[in-house]
């Protein structure tokens, strides 16, 4: 199947640098895999004033984006993978969303009561994602990442939808065995996916 | 007391908007010094590239761009973040703010404790937000857990004056509020903030 590889992180030589490749070399083997580097593309998360003003005009809202709507319009599994900063997806990754999830394309509000997704065509997801504290922190304050993988991003998907999420926590005081172990993780289930 | 209020919203005809100036009208009529930082009418840069991210824990070399947000959170003795809420979140923009300002040695500090954030940021003694959103309430605060406010009124939390006050107003279902509940919404936000 086509999988959208969503990848935010700004230093390729980093500790996700490593887990992508694997990831990528797993995903590869049976699917065919576009990756989107939001940092190495140079995305731009900010909705701006034009693009809000327009943002319920489904007529006129694809402006300047098209290329992106175009990726996710071709996924059938989707995979995203980020570091928790601030407990949350990186600035980088919720403008992503900020700006590609729009009415008229990725849902239809045209009864504000009742919602409906515009990209159910997506079957597969999964989320990889790092944290620098401990879980019991992390759900202290909610596990936002979480949520936006195994929650948000499953609403738009298809009813049949398998999610996975694969998390590092406490990253700041993780053994280098227990960093292996993850990218092993990943890559296994990334093999699977 | 002396406030910084953030807003985050690109349009000034918006409704933020106008939640952000029944805000200032209730702050100013109880008296208050404010400083407004409009991080759109800035255009504030959310991204955290590659350099600033290397330097990120580095004492003394992760404030470089980020020094005069630094002095303003410093400054203040309350902080209160207005903002739409956009899936769940801030928008990026506001998000960037905060991973980018929020850095350790300045505002808190990684202690081998318990609890292992020490804040440093004992100026603040208020923290408080308004948001709009489309969704239900059921929906933000049960099912997702309202990510924004749990950043400010948990997160920044950690970071501030032991005794630190908070609050936080929330418009739901947006999408559908009548003209009436909009404005018993504005009137709401200025009287909050004139009993501060």
């Amino acid at each position: 199947m086509r999988v959208l590889y969503v990848y935010c992180h700004p230093v390729p030589e980093s500790f996700h640098g490593a887990i992508r490749d694997v990831a990528l070399e797993g995903l590869r083997r049976r699917h065919d895999v576009d990756l989107l580097d939001l940092y190495a593309e140079g995305f731009d998360p900010v909705l701006g004033a034009e693009e809000r003003r327009r943002y319920h005009d489904t007529e006129r809202n694809r402006e300047g984006i098209e290329p992106y709507l175009i990726r996710l319009r071709k996924a059938e599994g989707l995979v995203v993978q980020f570091p928790t900063w601030c407990f949350g997806p990186p600035a980088m990754l919720k403008g992503w969303l900020d700006r590609v999830i729009i009415p008229g394309f990725a849902f239809d509000i045209a009864d504000p009561a009742d919602p409906k997704s515009l990209i159910w065509h997506i079957g597969k997801i999964a989320g990889v994602v790092t944290y620098g504290r401990p879980r019991r922190h992390a759900w202290w304050m909610g596990d936002p990442p979480r949520k936006l993988v195994t929650r948000y991003l499953r609403w738009f998907a298809s009813a049949k939808v398998k999610v996975d999420f694969h998390a590092l926590y406490g990253m700041n005081t993780a053994t280098a065995a227990q960093r292996e172990a993850f990218i092993a993780e990943v890559g296994r289930a990334m093999g699977e996916f | 007391m002396r406030i910084l209020v953030v807003h985050a919203h690109p349009l000034r005809e918006s409704f933020s908007a106008a939640v952000l100036a029944s805000l200032l009208k209730g702050l100013s009529a109880a008296g208050h010094e404010v400083l407004v930082l409009d991080l759109y009418a800035e255009g504030f840069d959310p991204v955290m590239r590659a350099e600033e991210r290397a330097r990120y824990m580095e004492r003394g070399a992760n404030t470089g761009a980020i020094a005069e947000h630094l002095r303003q959170v410093r400054w203040a003795e309350g902080l209160i973040a207005v903002y739409p809420t956009w899936w769940y979140g801030p928008p990026a923009i506001l998000k960037g703010w905060l991973e980018r300002v929020f850095v350790p040695h300045e505002t808190f500090e990684i202690v081998d404790a318990p609890n292992p954030v020490r804040g440093l940021l004992t100026n603040i003694r208020l923290l408080g937000g308004v948001s709009t959103y489309g969704s239900p309430w059921w929906l933000v605060r049960l099912v997702m857990h309202d990510p924004g406010r749990t950043i400010v009124l948990r997160g920044l939390r950690q970071l501030v004056a032991k005794d630190c006050r908070t609050f936080w107003l929330g418009l739901y279902r947006m999408d559908t509020a009548s003209e009436a509940r909009r404005r018993a919404f504005l009137a709401e936000v200025e009287q909050r903030a004139g009993r501060i």
